[in-house]
């Protein structure tokens, strides 16, 4: 082989392997250069994820911070049909067999559910079958720990109220799917819930983030808290009351309120029955509402404040106003307005009417004022009207124009008949007296906390000046002469204070007429010399007591409970004396 | 590519390098191309220890990033990790917080100071710290004078653990056997405080002296 045999090889040699290279080189090029935009696309594609990242609710806290609402987690339990087969579990160190049946059978031991409804959804090909929603921490712990291949678990927010029914009437409750359904929950929704986030991340082949590729697309928001101006302690001291009184009484329901007389702040609204949160199905479904905001009923008695405080304002009466009181009075138009009992005709000053509770002596020193005026004050007493707290369902109650009110009803509504008021709405009325006149919006929300600790307020509606600084104090003096010396007032007094308050035994509507049952409340705030609490019971349709001697053990026990808790030293000084005869 | 065309001064067809020494005399570059002069060998020389430092800067950068790249991945694997224990934990603490919280229900407390025989009292008394006065009537409770209700009344579905009243009588008898204080003294000061230091264990909070 010559020289140029051996260059004419090499150089062919040579070629292909140019033209190998040329090849190599172009389907690299076509790789890296022409097709590569796709191709990452397609990689990134197989990596990427979406994922939404779920607002965490926030806390419904008391005044003191307790929390009354939390979220935690539970967890759906459920299992992989198809996969399901016996398990190799490690006992003491020790691989031990377990038939599938073995196995229901302990799952049904920790979920608390017959092993057959297990053992049914075991069966079948299908990849899913639920074997219990909204398992507890501790319960989805045990049983992730037995590690069985075919279980998987489902984490799902969920709410904890650790107090169980203390302010559950006014906390409400939410659905298992998390949606507010009463109460603080739903009336404060948009303060709790937060919005969800939404973020994309790359993730390798074993399903791990990494870390460097994660894009936010909304940033999640956690939900804020409520700070409510309940006290829990004392709610809880109220509810016992409540549901003792409920007890004794065999009454449909009691309700008691705290109200903070400088503030308008409701310390204490409790009711029995009340709900418990955690299980709202417990309960009979009227028993899941707030009936201190929602459930207006006509008051009785209570009222008489309201007519004898307008008199006085008006300037056409005083506490010393007498007047002649017969258990019965013949109205011009030929019908009668009753007392409750009968009696001899009694000499009574304003004072004494509202110490006996007079129906006949209070529509004659009442009626001195005219219609159009005692309508005007009823309303400027928070009447007709929802109370600022605008909670979640509250009933306006009903007060009419006093145009549209025939000639007796002009009359009964002094003593509280023909209109109607939520217990909140009868609170309401004897703080404006304990505050010198000025009816404050009641709170029951302080506001809404963001995670930041700051709190936006809620609005408040301004103050109404319903009377006057002096017709205020006058109406206090005769409200303490009823606890003084009053025949049902005197068992709400409390020993070391000065107390006010009014008796109420209202007859509730039925049909057309009203029925055997009644309402019996009593309202008393303390200490009299210096008004700081108002305590309001009522106990709805009593049947063992028909007056107001139902309610006043009650308020006797949450106004103590409530004067130890804010520390209010016994009184120094005594009532006026104002005569309550001639 | 630049580092091997260095390595050959004597092709004949000169690159443009990229590399190249800098040389303050610009002349011997425009020289004819025919002889290897000295000048051009010492570039050649220092191209090549120039070469080196390069490929090994090269290696290194690459070993360094194969490197960081194990070690972040690595990380990954521990972050995930980590993350699952703090979910674990999340869960222990979510279990561990239900029972406290069970245990400072109101309900569970009731319970409790009923089981030990306590009653609500129901006269308020205060006593002034400055002037020691005492406010109200100070009368003890009894069952007579006592607020109505001491049993709980009021639900709770979510109270997972409850008080033992039976271990009670036991803390309470622990209580007793701790070092009392000496009752002949006139202070309010217990007799053994001089000798009572803070102990700081080394697991963080000190131990309070108090007994």
């Amino acid at each position: 082989m010559d020289q140029d045999e051996l260059d004419r090889r090499q150089r062919r040699f040579n070629g292909i392997v140019l033209l190998i290279l040329v090849l190599f080189f172009g389907r690299l090029a076509w790789f890296q250069v022409i097709a590569a935009p796709e191709i990452n696309a397609e990689s990134l594609k197989a990596r990427l994820v979406e994922r939404n990242i779920e607002a965490v609710r926030g806390n419904i806290v008391d005044s003191e911070g307790h929390i009354l609402a939390t979220t935690s987690f539970s967890w759906d339990v459920n299992i992989d049909p198809v996969n399901v087969g016996p398990v190799v579990l490690t006992i003491n160190d020790q691989k031990v067999s377990f038939t599938k049946e073995q196995i229901a059978e302990k799952i049904a031991g920790i979920l608390r559910i017959p092993t057959e409804s297990i053992l049914s959804k075991m069966t079948g090909l299908g990849r899913y079958a639920n074997l219990k929603k909204s398992v507890s921490a501790s319960s989805y712990t045990t049983l992730k720990n037995l590690d069985i291949p075919w279980i998987y678990f489902d984490r799902k927010q969920s709410r904890h109220y650790a107090d169980g029914a203390v302010a559950g009437n006014l906390i409400g409750f939410v659905g298992s799917d998390g949606s507010a359904l009463a109460g603080i929950e739903r009336m404060m929704n948009s303060c709790l819930a937060g919005t969800d986030g939404r973020e994309i991340y790359e993730q390798g082949a074993d399903l791990i983030k990494i870390p460097s590729s994660v894009r936010t697309i909304t940033p999640v928001r956690d939900g804020s808290d409520v700070v409510l101006t309940i006290n829990s302690d004392l709610q809880y001291a109220a509810q016992q009351e409540m549901a003792a009184t409920v007890r004794r009484l065999k009454a449909d329901w009691a309700s008691a309120i705290v109200i903070e007389a400088k503030t308008g702040r409701i310390l204490a609204a409790a009711e029995a029955p009340s709900v418990d949160p955690n299980r709202p199905g417990a309960v009979a479904e009227q028993n899941r509402h707030t009936r201190i905001f929602q459930s207006a009923f006509e008051p009785g008695s209570i009222l008489k404040a309201v007519a004898a405080a307008t008199a006085i304002d008006d300037g056409k009466a005083t506490p010393l106003t007498r007047v002649t009181a017969p258990d019965r009075l013949r109205m011009p138009w030929g019908q009668y307005i009753n007392d409750s009992e009968i009696h001899a005709p009694e000499k009574l000053t304003l004072t004494g009417v509202l110490k006996v509770s007079s129906n006949t002596g209070l529509v004659q020193i009442g009626g001195k004022v005219d219609s159009a005026t005692r309508y005007e004050y009823m309303k400027k007493f928070g009447m007709g009207s929802r109370s600022g707290v605008n909670f979640e369902g509250e009933s306006s109650g009903q007060l009419s124009n006093y145009k549209t009110w025939d000639k007796m009803t002009d009359k009964v509504v002094m003593f509280g008949q023909g209109v109607s008021l939520t217990p909140i709405q009868t609170a309401g009325i004897y703080q404006a007296i304990a505050n010198k006149g000025v009816r404050l919006s009641p709170i029951l929300v302080d506001g809404c906390r963001d995670k930041d600790g700051n709190t936006t307020k809620t609005a408040v509606e301004a103050p109404v000046r319903v009377i006057s600084e002096t017709s205020a104090s006058l109406t206090m003096d005769m409200l303490e002469k009823v606890v003084e010396q009053g025949p049902i007032g005197r068992t709400a007094r409390i020993q070391g204070y000065r107390v006010g308050g009014k008796t109420g035994t209202a007859q509730i509507a039925e049909g057309k007429g009203y029925g055997r049952l009644h309402a019996v409340s009593f309202v008393g705030i303390a200490p009299a010399e210096d008004p700081q609490f108002i305590v309001a019971v009522t106990a709805y349709k009593s049947r063992t007591v028909s007056n107001s001697l139902g309610a006043t053990p009650g308020f006797v026990s949450v106004m103590k409970q409530v004067l130890k808790t804010y520390a209010v030293h016994p009184s120094t000084t005594k009532s006026k004396k104002l005569a309550t005869n001639w | 590519m630049s580092v091997l065309r260095a390595a050959q001064p004597i092709r004949p067809i000169a690159p443009r390098r990229h590399l190249r020494p800098v040389s303050s005399v610009p002349a011997p570059l425009r020289r004819p191309r025919q002889a290897v002069s000295v000048r051009s060998a010492v570039a050649a020389g220092t191209s090549k220890s120039l070469a080196k430092k390069v490929i090994y800067g090269l290696v290194t950068v690459v070993v360094l990033n194969l490197l960081i790249n194990l070690l972040c991945n690595q990380s990954i694997y521990k972050i995930s990790e980590l993350k699952r224990e703090s979910s674990e934990l999340s869960t222990q603490a979510q279990i561990v917080g239900q029972q406290v919280d069970s245990l400072r229900s109101p309900q569970n407390l009731a319970n409790s100071a009923r089981a030990l025989g306590m009653i609500v009292s129901s006269n308020q008394v205060f006593l002034n710290v400055r002037d020691g006065k005492v406010l109200g009537n100070a009368v003890p409770a009894s069952v007579s004078n006592a607020n109505s209700v001491s049993t709980n009344l009021i639900a709770n579905a979510a109270m997972i653990s409850k008080s033992d009243p039976t271990k009670f009588a036991q803390a309470k008898k622990a209580k007793l056997e701790l070092p009392t204080v000496n009752s002949n003294s006139t202070s309010v000061i217990p007799a053994n405080t001089g000798s009572t230091k803070v102990v700081l264990p080394s697991a963080g909070i000190p131990a309070s002296p108090t007994h």
